[in-house]
């Protein structure tokens, strides 16, 4: 990471990030709202547990994992589902031990190294979310929240160039490297201007006005936002 | 009958959309319109998947979506020229729609369908040829009228 995101790395050193959670983005925006909760705390509170962890859903624990070894983290943020159909990323959330140290914690032993922290952890502890490169636009815009890093890392564990042998050193794969850019160049999916343009044209003008209207009533009943819009 | 989406789950899987756009494409899209959706999106349980080898209109994509993500493009994506397209678009479309409802639903075309089905019913019993059948009876009667050769 140091050498493809140095960006990344200094985002987590500065801010004494050293605990991580893997998961998907298809768990943010809960998680935006009510921070992190364990597997058993969402299921009393009627929250349907859409990430990961299968063991959590097997066996049900009270905690949530974190961990200091980024690579578990990344394990848990790729995992992905099989076949044709993907979800759109993963996510690495990045906290400080200096925090978590404040709620009930535990450390644990299971396949990998893990911190049981008893205690649900609120958004003011999460301090950085890792994404892939071309989604942290995306990211930053959903959160809004200049508190809390967005910052580029590569998650696919298949296209890590980098590892270590049995002695620790750091090796470098040039062959994995150079595979890792050209897969860069090449085109993953991707919605373009043009792709939309072609659902768009397909529709009729009632059943977006419909929609319209029922963004609108939507905002002004959830009492955020007068609902007021010039283009209306 | 189809199923409508709450909008909670329209707002999740209309993000699960924008999350493999073209950076350029969300850049446009204003913060507070995404962060809406997230808020919104947040009280949806459901999880939304895409396939990787089709097109965007190739996706199974609820109609509500398919409408959002047309009201995005249409208000922060598009330029002043594709609105346009789209305004007649969409016009056209409406109208080729609710010809389609009216075609549907309107109460003449099932009451004369009901009448024509009615009046067709009449004119073959008008016309149908009905079969004498002789009963045992009458057979019988008919027997002894022509023994006696009575008329």
């Amino acid at each position: 990471m140091l050498a493809t995101y140095p960006e990344t790395f200094d985002i987590m050193n500065k801010n004494h990030i050293d605990l991580f959670h893997g998961t998907k983005i298809s768990a943010l925006p809960t998680i935006m709202r009510d921070g992190l909760g364990s597997f058993d705390s969402l299921r009393q509170k009627g929250t349907t547990v859409l990430t990961g962890e299968e063991y959590s859903r097997k066996r049900g624990r009270p905690f949530i994992s974190v961990t200091n070894d980024l690579d578990t983290a990344i394990d848990y943020s790729s995992l992905s589902v099989s076949g044709q159909k993907v979800q759109p990323f993963g996510i690495v959330i990045g906290m400080s031990s200096e925090d978590i140290k404040h709620l009930r914690h535990r450390s644990i032993k299971t396949d990998c190294i893990e911190l049981a922290v008893f205690d649900n952890i609120p958004i003011e502890y999460i301090k950085m979310l890792a994404v892939p490169e071309d989604k942290v636009e995306f990211v930053r815009k959903l959160i809004n929240n200049e508190r809390i890093a967005v910052t580029p890392m590569e998650l696919d564990v298949n296209k890590r160039f980098y590892g270590w042998d049995d002695l620790d050193q750091l090796i470098i794969s040039e062959e994995a490297y150079i595979e890792r850019m050209n897969d860069k160049k090449e085109s993953k999916l991707t919605i373009g201007k043009d792709d939309m343009k072609e659902l768009a044209e397909g529709r009729h003008k009632s059943g977006i006005l419909r929609m319209y209207n029922k963004i609108k009533n939507m905002i002004i009943s959830r009492g955020k936002d007068n609902g007021k819009d010039s283009r209306e | 009958m189809e199923k409508i989406q709450e909008n909670k789950d329209t707002c999740k899987e209309v993000l699960s959309i924008l999350a493999f756009c073209d950076e350029e494409i969300i850049k446009k899209i204003p913060t507070q319109v995404m962060r809406k959706l997230m808020e919104i999106a947040a009280d949806s349980e459901e999880s939304y998947y895409i396939e990787k080898n089709k097109k965007l209109c190739e996706q199974y994509i609820t109609e509500e979506s398919k409408d959002l993500i047309s009201l995005i493009f249409y208000s922060y994506i598009a330029d002043e020229n594709e609105k346009k397209e789209l305004l007649d678009a969409w016009n056209k479309n409406e109208d080729v729609y609710q010809e389609k409802l009216r075609e549907k639903y309107n109460p003449d075309n099932i009451f004369e369908k009901r009448r024509t089905t009615y009046n067709e019913h009449a004119i073959t019993n008008e016309l149908a040829v009905v079969e004498y059948k002789e009963t045992l009876i009458n057979k019988i009667i008919n027997k002894i009228k022509k023994l006696f050769k009575i008329k």
